[in-house]
């Protein structure tokens, strides 16, 4: 299926999985890879000629800037950004919104090796059926730098991890992340 | 049996476009030609209010609407939605136009001379007589007579006698391309005008002649004529020519007042642009546009050509038109939870 | 001059609709203003609620329009023809049966489920616009918190009228933060927002904005502590055709006489089915 899939095709059901993993938070999608990157697959996804970017990830960038028109900008400028890791320095830099406007914010896409393993926590908020234990690919102090910037709602960032197995989960800015 | 009625039906949907489109066949025959040529100033209205520069589809969509002219824009927007935009045009300049008609009504004489060109103004509106015919000429062809020509009111900015409307923005804003938040940027708005609804644009800027804000205008230049669409090649680097479009500006000079940037005596000045021949919409998008830049320069307190958000929310004839159609889709559901309010508050108050 | 890929939207476009559908859902309650297109049917005709359906769409989907309750009626009709010509997916009117649902102006009877997304067509999503008419103060009223002006209106109403004179699209507060419009429907669907465990998205066409309520989340209409939220009720009255209670009715008048069915026809004709089979 994924094979014949067309660029337009990839995107929508990316999309699809993507807005389902931001809204039920802890649950993991599939994503379809693009160029065998499932990051590449998001960026071909996400960026258009309105929305722009940062990266720190290996991969054709360039042909990401010519097939989608997007410029590439510094962290603190960005509205999304994908990254090989969860990086706790463009993390602190990254942009939240402000109160009139809170979706002027950055999204991060970071890469893992796998979703099963890492920081065990318990998930709630919005999208969260009462509380749910997971464990999240990222070290505690990244996820606690993440908790700071998504303390005074509506200002947050919100954050996707793509796992090289090609899952997806997501964290909101409205998920109440609790450790173990 | 009553409970059927409640469902309208494809069937009765099929029908009723079919009933329509029949009862315009007639008009069918109506070539492309004689619509782009005999009806100019309707395709103009289409392609200006349409936000799209054909005069293929303008033709087409006054042929399928049988001549409502909001109706026909509306398809050409439609149409727009589906179409990749490749990148920006180079910017035009009003002097670069090749003018069939320009006038000034501040200046007896002026550089380029006042070209009265084809024009309906002077016309007694009678049905008497009959059109003489001419083999030859049309207005979407004719021949520009003059070409370089300064605007009228460039005198007066070299005497700084007047307001220069300064160009504060790196890159234009794109309003179908992005949302616009305020304050709004001037070319936001300048482009909303720009596709906004002949009427609607008369009716604002009627506004603020009589009574609602305090402009009087005089007309700097105004002019009718073609322009060269031109666009730098992505892969080449080169300039190439996409087309010719024939357009209307508008300068309007309004009142004076203390200049706020250096505390001067200048006059207020407004633009209007529009695709196509449309003289009355260019100037209302010219005194809109000096109202809501110079709003200090009003005695009134009544402004409503002088807010922006009046303005870049209620000219769009799209907009309006669809809304205000929308009412006559059912409203059972609306209608039946205000009667049972109604019936409560009667409870309490009738009492 | 029809030749136009998947789903009628440019690519681009769909991007852009995407973008904000990720922010609304990231920020339940909030308005995100997008640069909305134009499509071939009338704006306030169910062109926000399109848009999304159009963006979030797939060809394994199985889509179910309604207006009014209704699978049948005019406007549901030539939106469901209209999506299913430019993606031919499957269409039904059996809501546990349909991965989306485009409505406008009700919430279906039959309880939604989590992997449903339900899409409303929304008239006007500023909550705010009746007291506040200005983008920049309504703005900055939500940022603020600051609600007193419908406050204020509800007090004036509950002293004069015994209760809000706002008989749909009554104002909600989400996930205990912003108020927000849940569009035209009635009081009666209120309460079956709140926790839901389908997708809610809602789009304006032609005020450009859209908005989302994730599941499982606090849906709670604005009230007094010491008032009650009192939804439609319809005291003694079946409906004529399946014998259905306490629901959502359509009145039917015919001279003097007054009738009532389901406002929701999927629900009713379930019901006829259960009937004939007992």
């Amino acid at each position: 299926m994924i094979a014949d899939m067309d660029l337009e095709q990839l995107n929508r059901n990316n999309f699809r999985n993507c807005l389902e993993a931001l809204a039920r938070p802890g649950n993991v999608y599939q994503v379809y890879p693009y160029n065998h990157s499932v990051i590449m697959a998001m960026a071909s996804m996400l960026l258009y000629p309105e929305v722009t970017f940062y990266q720190q990830t290996e991969g054709d960038w360039n042909m990401i800037k010519a097939i989608t028109g997007t410029t590439e900008r510094e962290a603190h400028e960005a509205d999304y950004l994908f990254l090989d890791v969860p990086d706790k320095n463009i993390l602190q830099d990254v942009k939240s919104g402000n109160q009139q406007n809170p979706e002027f914010s950055a999204t991060l896409i970071c890469g893992c090796q796998n979703l099963k393993s890492g920081t065990s926590v318990i998930l709630s908020g919005p999208g969260v059926n009462g509380r749910r234990q997971t464990t999240l690919p990222a070290p505690v102090d990244f996820l606690e730098l993440l908790a700071e910037k998504n303390r005074h709602f509506p200002l947050g960032v919100d954050l996707y991890f793509l796992s090289r197995e090609h899952g997806i989960c997501a964290l909101p800015r409205t998920t109440q992340v609790d450790f173990l | 049996m009553s409970y059927v009625a409640i469902k309208g039906g494809s069937d009765a949907i099929q029908s009723s476009i079919r009933f329509f489109q029949n009862s315009l066949r007639q008009g069918q025959v109506i070539g492309d030609e004689e619509l782009q040529k005999g009806l100019i100033f309707s395709c103009d209205r289409i392609m200006g209010e349409g936000a799209l520069y054909s005069e293929t589809l303008a033709a087409e969509a006054l042929r399928r609407t049988g001549g409502d002219l909001l109706e026909a824009a509306f398809y050409l927007r439609a149409h727009r939605s589906t179409c990749k935009r490749i990148g920006e045009a180079t910017q035009l300049s009003g002097s670069s136009m090749r003018i069939l008609r320009r006038i000034s009504s501040a200046f007896k004489d002026i550089e380029g001379g006042q070209i009265l060109g084809p024009s309906c103004d002077y016309v007694i509106r009678l049905f008497r007589g009959l059109v003489e015919e001419d083999e030859g000429t049309s207005l979407s062809s004719g021949d520009p007579v003059g070409a370089g020509v300064p605007s009228a009111v460039d005198s007066l900015r070299q005497r700084d006698q007047i307001v220069l409307l300064e160009n504060k923005e790196e890159q234009p804003f794109d309003v179908s391309r992005s949302f616009p938040l305020p304050p709004y940027p001037r070319s936001a708005l300048m482009q909303v005008m720009s596709r906004g609804e002949t009427g609607a644009m008369l009716a604002f800027a009627y506004t603020s002649m009589r009574g609602y804000g305090d402009v009087h205008p005089t007309i700097g230049d105004l002019r009718i004529g073609y322009m060269s669409v031109e666009f730098i090649h992505p892969f080449t680097g080169n300039k190439v020519k996409v087309g010719d479009i024939r357009v209307t500006t508008c300068e309007a000079i309004g009142s004076f007042n203390r200049d706020p940037r250096d505390g001067k005596l200048r006059l207020a000045t407004g633009f209007g642009f529009c695709l196509g021949f449309n003289e009355t919409k260019a100037i209302s998008m010219s005194i809109l546009d000096m109202a809501m830049h110079h709003s200090g320069y009003s005695v009134g307190g009544m402004d409503i050509a002088a807010n922006p958000e009046i303005i870049i929310h209620h000219v769009d004839g799209i907009e309006s038109m669809g809304f205000t159609n929308h009412f006559k889709l059912p409203h059972y559901v609306t209608f039946q939870a205000d009667l049972q309010v109604l019936l409560k508050a009667k409870e309490q108050s009738d009492e | 001059m029809s030749d136009h890929g998947f789903a009628f939207l440019d690519g681009d476009a769909k991007k852009e609709i995407r973008r904000a559908l990720l922010k609304a859902v990231a920020l339940p309650g909030y308005i995100v203003p997008f640069a909305s297109r134009e499509m071939p049917v009338a704006r306030g005709w169910g062109t926000g609620g399109l848009q999304i359906t159009l963006s979030i769409i797939l060809e394994q989907d199985v889509l179910k329009v309604i207006d009014q309750g209704c699978d049948g009626s005019v406007n549901a009709i030539n939106i469901r023809n209209f999506i299913t010509s430019v993606t031919k997916v499957m269409t039904t009117s059996k809501t546990s049966r349909a991965s989306i649902i485009q409505t406008r102006h009700r919430i279906p009877e039959h309880e939604l489920r989590e992997n449903q997304v339900l899409v409303f067509q929304v008239p006007y999503p500023e909550v705010l616009t009746t007291v506040e008419p200005d983008t920049a103060q309504q703005k900055q009223m939500h940022a603020d918190g600051d609600y007193s002006k419908l406050w204020v209106l509800l007090y004036e109403d509950t002293s004069q009228y015994g209760d809000s004179r706002i008989s749909n699209r009554y104002p909600v507060q989400v996930n205990n933060h912003f108020v927000m419009d849940p569009s035209p429907i009635p009081k009666y669907d209120i309460p079956r927002m709140d926790n839901c465990p389908a997708l809610q998205l809602f789009g304006a066409g032609r005020e450009k904005r859209m908005y989302a309520i994730p599941p499982y989340t606090t849906v709670k209409p604005l009230k007094f502590d010491d008032r009650e939220f009192k939804i439609e009720v319809f005291p003694g009255v079946c409906c004529e055709r399946c014998g259905a209670r306490d629901v959502f009715f359509d009145e039917v008048r015919l001279g003097s006489d007054r009738r009532y069915f389901c406002s929701d026809t999927e629900f009713c004709d379930k019901n006829m089915e259960k009937n004939d089979a007992a």
